[in-house]
């Protein structure tokens, strides 16, 4: 049996400061709530989505393209995880 | 880069007397203060916007470290300081541990880059568990220089 490939998202994060200390700790307080592995590329760099800290090492700046993956397809909650993850970096701003 | 970068080496605390949130934040930025960075009309004001800033959400990152940061129209670069609580300060942090590392940074309105890379810098020096002990141990503002990347002497 083969191993099924991870959803995978593309994203541009809209926060005018980035990705910082706040949406990356929202994103990988997110992130826990799902059994599955969750990663977030940058380019060449990949973080663990569930460390907060790891996605600060994505220096990922306003207008930054990232991808998203979470392991499983569309037929499972995956699907639906993806979608809020992806949400979090889009998000516009915060009110700091 | 390199935290030495942006940590003001005359503003390094060593042994911070405050043992409140609130006290040791006030302490680093006084330090940051008498390092000549930004006026004092600016100071409660700063010390207000980094106070904010946790309310939102601690950033007691876990394995006794914080970051408490803000921007402030009243740097024209990012500057930061490091200090150290012997004793330990209750911080809300997410692992729940009594924060002993304190790394503050202000950095300016419009630097988004600027403060993104300084908390990659923080971070990726703080990953080292030897790096952290060794700053939770040391005894001087030189010590503490070294451990963050500074040149001796």
């Amino acid at each position: 049996m083969t191993t099924k490939p991870p959803l995978r998202r593309s994203v541009v994060v809209n926060n005018p400061n980035g990705l910082h200390m706040r949406p990356a700790t929202r994103f990988a307080q997110q992130a826990r709530v799902i059994p599955q592995r969750v990663t977030v590329f940058h380019g060449e760099k990949r973080a663990d989505g569930k460390s907060s800290l790891d996605l600060l090492m994505l220096i990922a700046m306003p207008g930054a393209e990232l991808w998203v993956e979470v392991d499983g397809d569309e037929t499972t909650d995956a699907a639906e995880a993806i979608r809020a993850l992806c949400d979090i970096l889009a998000a516009p701003g915060d009110d700091a | 880069m390199s935290m030495t970068e942006f940590v003001l080496r005359d503003a390094i605390l060593p042994a911070l007397a405050a043992t409140t949130r609130e006290g040791v934040i006030r302490e680093l930025i006084g330090s940051l203060h008498a390092a000549g960075h930004f006026p004092n009309t600016d100071l409660e004001d700063i010390v207000r916007a980094v106070l904010r800033r946790e309310q939102l959400g601690s950033t007691g990152i876990g394995r006794t470290i914080a970051i408490p940061h803000s921007r402030h129209a009243s740097v024209t670069r990012l500057i930061g300081t490091v200090g150290i609580s012997k004793a330990g300060v209750p911080f809300d942090s997410i692992d729940g541990e009594a924060v002993h590392v304190l790394v503050l940074l202000i950095s300016p309105q419009d630097r988004p880059g600027d403060h993104l890379r300084a908390l990659e810098c923080v971070v990726q020096t703080m990953r080292d568990d030897a790096v952290v002990e060794a700053l939770r141990k040391a005894d001087s503002g030189e010590e503490i220089w070294r451990l963050v990347g500074g040149a001796a002497g």
